[in-house]
């Protein structure tokens, strides 16, 4: 119904109405984006508050590694270029290109979470769970929550690509496709956050 | 007729003097005539040479800038953001690393600037990858991230503001 009321709506005739509504939807993920920035900032607040709490237990500069946490910021920020390639793939409506660097994007997505659960993995070993002080239930919520939303973006990629090879390239695919675009660049944002305000202050 | 005769006899050499004179009248009228011309053949001559070189090593110059340029415009209007973008992005990702890796600066330094580093290194992002401009971006979404700044200063301002001063009331 609403999508009617736009169609007689739209000002100029030759788009009908359509492009109105994705806008509006591009603004209410770009809502979410943005609520979504409030939770991390928070959290980012929490983190530097607990960063000292180590109740004795052990701190960043033993826990984390450099070359790891290098690492995920390449793969992270190689994995953004891929999917912004993939855009201009679908733009220039090349699918089978678009589908080939959105499984780019998908691996390095998938080698990012790889490399953050063995480094949980490996601190709970070690006995430096989220249990262990309140610097590491910051750091495991911050993180975590991070590499969740990786994880829910591998889904969404996921479910973006059997769309594309089902349906095609229609209008409400790309319009999907691009709001996924505005997540996966929106966490790598928080990711710069990530490495300059727990990992590299960390090891300093 | 006595005066016709050494006029006669003397036409002959004042003849061939008026012969020569004439000649030579002649010769420098040609030259005098063609040296304007041909100095300005050669003039003409030379300056299109010069331009000619000059146009060359202009041609030379504008070929080499446009080559880059049209390599930059080969590899597509809508990649280059990207392409910046990810360079930029490198840049302000191994500065920061370095200087945690190697170390040279005492702490506070290399906090603020793996901060500034950071900062640029969101509005890079937000600039070239997310597309973000003053411009062409829908004014709703610029005012939703003003004022999600906003909340984020509060909150987490906030935030610090008691905490810090609850911690250092307690050592005290």
């Amino acid at each position: 119904m609403t999508t009617d009321a736009f169609v007689v709506a739209a000002p100029n005739g030759d788009e009908p109405a359509a492009p109105d509504v994705y806008e509006q939807r591009a603004f209410g993920f770009w809502l979410y984006l943005m609520s979504d920035a409030i939770i991390f900032s928070l959290l980012f607040a929490t983190y530097a508050v607990m960063a000292r709490n180590n109740a004795g237990g052990p701190t960043g500069n033993t826990l984390f590694s450099l070359p790891n946490a290098f690492g995920e910021t390449l793969i992270l920020l190689f994995s953004s270029i891929t999917f912004g390639l993939a855009t201009l793939a679908m733009k220039s409506g090349e699918k089978e290109r678009m589908l080939s660097w959105l499984l780019v994007t998908f691996l390095l997505g998938l080698g990012f979470v790889g490399m953050e659960i063995r480094e949980f993995h490996g601190m709970v070993q070690v006995g430096a769970g989220p249990d262990r002080s309140g610097f590491l239930s910051a750091f495991f919520t911050l993180v975590g929550t991070h590499g969740l939303h990786v994880s829910f973006g591998l889904i969404w990629i996921l479910i973006m690509t059997s769309q594309v090879i089902i349906k095609g390239l229609t209008v409400p695919v790309t319009s999907r496709f691009l709001r996924l675009g505005l997540f996966w660049h929106f966490l790598d944002i928080i990711w710069i956050g990530i490495f300059s305000i727990v990992y590299l202050p960390g090891i300093l | 007729m006595t005066d016709p005769s050494p006029e006669g006899a003397d036409r002959g050499p004042r003849s061939q003097l008026t012969d020569i004179g004439r000649s030579l009248a002649s010769h420098l009228g040609r030259i005098g005539r063609e040296l304007p011309g041909h100095l300005a053949r050669i003039g003409r001559g030379l300056s299109a040479q010069l331009t000619h070189i000059g146009r060359g090593l202009r041609s030379g110059v504008v070929g080499a800038n446009r080559s880059l340029r049209s390599y930059l415009a080969g590899i597509d209007r809508d990649l280059r953001p990207y392409l910046t973008g990810f360079a930029l992005a490198l840049i302000l990702t191994a500065i920061p690393f370095a200087l945690v890796a190697i170390n040279p600066l005492p702490k506070l330094p290399t906090l603020i600037i793996i901060g500034v580093a950071a900062a640029i290194q969101v509005l890079v992002h937000l600039h070239y990858f997310l597309h973000l401009d003053l411009t062409s971006t829908p004014r709703e979404n610029l005012v939703a991230i003003a004022f999600t700044a906003i909340l984020i200063f509060l909150m987490v301002g906030g935030s610090f503001w008691i905490m810090f001063d609850l911690h250092h009331r307690m050592s005290i």
